[in-house]
């Protein structure tokens, strides 16, 4: 894109990166508030890099499903990489919300672990390195209708359960012990608010990019809490800098003609040098 | 006898291996109970084993009304700082099991709240910042999120830990009230030895790294050789006006 090309008159050329973008990012800074405050920022990490495992192996079942028998063509629906990659993810959210499973430890190992298994797996595809590092971890710009459908059902499921089960998240994340002995079910709310982490994740990074879905989960967040005096503000707030950051970050990323996702994370972390800056100069 | 609300028998306790000897303890309706021994010597993994949070390594868990409700008051420096939450929002956390899934609290919850929190010294400031709170107000908010779940038996994990004197007589004489006059069972773990002798009347003295577990009423168990045996130190204790005061010695105050 080039400085040249009118923004808005060519709203066609970029709505739908936009919309994934907006839709992933308002998801994730509302998720990323838990993140922070439950202090798991290792999990989004290992989650898209389990997500990313099952992309590869989805592939390697592609390729050696059509070598063997190239007339099934039409049954390898059922192996698209996204759902290989919310299965895994979701798998990976049990093991990750088992109580006192080691702390960080864990989720680090699993992160290492999938980061490699996806690079060897990789290797074995006929897809070029570079390609299923590509396919992997998405570009925004690059967004399709079929990832706006495929991001805003995700979305959809993910606020549809934290509107159900947002008092049990609360209590059991900040006070488990008593939620456990009040007969809440924690570690069942542990599992669920893990999985919705993981399905927004997975469809997520590989609509725009590991890196922009990991920012976008943690710094919007920061900027809720920072500046925030309860719960509903530090959501509202978050949210608000999120689709704020996707919105203004692709704009500059079109306009100057700079990487999307780097400038959407660029925005959010202006938004919060500034309040931090701000309650500084407030003190 | 009496069917009792909770019953352990012959339980080992701990996390991965045993802490103690398998441990028998009966309570019944309207008991006042401390859990009383050092630092490190298992009276929080006891209590969270009784309360079903922790699954026994051994031994039976016998609690015959299985809605029995616990309410449980943490040490209040085992919360997370980060929450932006009122007093409000943490006191009626104690509501949530009374409130459907996706559903807001009703005026009832929010009245019943509002009751605790006056009940306990904490009517004014209920949007106050609950982290902004001094210690002994952190307490008595998590005693009224506590109460506001009307629970069968209320279970306190040192609740005077860091709380200045004047607070710490506040939050003992509400205890010992709730006990008398509304027959509440309670299970505290005691931090002031002394504090927690003259209120309970029951005791369960517990200590891992001697091996020692005893239970029994207050009366019986009040003695320097088996408090000196808990403590592992030699303990001295002075009765004036039936309070007990117990002192190590040669060190001071228990």
């Amino acid at each position: 894109m080039s400085e040249s090309i009118p923004f808005w008159v060519n709203w066609d050329i970029w709505i739908d990166a936009m919309l994934v973008a907006v839709v992933s990012a308002g998801t994730l800074a509302y998720l990323g508030i838990w993140v922070t405050l439950k202090k798991i920022t290792y999990v989004p990490l290992a989650l898209s890099q389990v997500a990313a495992v099952g992309v590869v192996l989805a592939f390697l079942l592609h390729e050696s499903l059509l070598a063997h028998d190239p007339g099934r063509e039409g049954l390898l629906v059922l192996l698209e990489p996204v759902w290989f990659s919310f299965l895994l993810s979701v798998a990976s959210a049990f093991y990750f919300a088992r109580p006192g499973s080691g702390g960080d430890r864990p989720v680090v190992i699993a992160y290492l672990i999938a980061s490699a298994v996806a690079l060897v797996l990789g290797g074995f595809t006929r897809q070029d390195i570079h390609d299923v590092r590509s396919i992997l971890f998405g570009h925004v710009v690059l967004a399709q209708t079929g990832q706006v459908v495929l991001v805003s059902a995700a979305s959809l499921v993910v606020i549809s359960l934290h509107v159900l089960f947002y008092r049990r998240f609360l209590f059991g994340s900040f006070d488990p012990d008593t939620a456990g002995a009040a007969g809440h079910r924690v570690y069942a709310h542990e599992v669920i608010l893990y999985m919705t982490l993981a399905i927004m994740l997975s469809a997520s990074t590989r609509a725009m990019g590991a890196m922009p879905a990991f920012g976008l989960t943690v710094l919007p967040a920061l900027v809720g809490l920072e500046s925030a005096g309860s719960m509903r503000q530090a959501i509202s707030i978050a949210v608000g800098a999120a689709v704020l950051s996707a919105f203004l970050g692709y704009y500059l990323s079109f306009r100057l003609d700079l990487p999307a996702g780097a400038c959407m994370l660029l925005t959010a972390a202006g938004l919060l040098f500034t309040v931090w800056l701000y309650k500084k100069i407030q003190r | 006898m009496t069917e009792p609300l909770i019953e352990l028998r012959h339980v080992v306790i701990g996390y991965d291996r045993p802490l103690i000897k398998p441990i028998s303890i009966r309570i019944e309706k309207g008991d006042f109970w401390g859990v009383v021994g050092p630092n490190g010597a298992g009276k929080s993994t006891l209590v969270k084993t009784l309360m079903r949070l922790i699954r026994p390594l051994a031994g039976r868990i016998h609690i015959p009304n299985r809605r029995l409700k616990f309410g449980y008051v943490p040490q209040r420096h085992a919360l997370n700082p980060d929450y932006p939450l009122s007093v409000f929002d943490v006191t009626i956390m104690g509501r949530y099991d009374r409130i459907a899934l996706g559903r807001r609290p009703s005026a009832k919850d929010q009245i019943r709240v509002i009751e605790e929190l006056h009940r306990v010294g904490m009517s004014t400031g209920r949007q106050r910042p609950f982290n902004s709170l001094s210690g002994g107000e952190k307490q008595r908010v998590l005693l009224a999120r506590a109460l506001v779940s009307d629970p069968d038996v209320l279970v306190l994990d040192e609740p005077t830990e860091g709380v200045d004197l004047v607070g710490e007589s506040e939050i003992l004489n509400f205890l010992s009230k709730l006990h008398t006059e509304h027959k509440k069972t309670i299970l505290m773990i005691g931090h002031h030895m002394s504090e927690v002798i003259s209120i309970v009347d029951h005791l369960c003295l517990i200590n891992r790294h001697t091996d020692l577990f005893e239970t029994g009423s207050t009366k019986e168990l009040l003695d320097e050789e088996h408090l000196s045996r808990v403590f592992g130190k030699p303990i001295e204790i002075d009765s004036c006006e039936q309070r007990s005061h117990m002192h190590i010695k040669d060190l001071g105050d228990v």
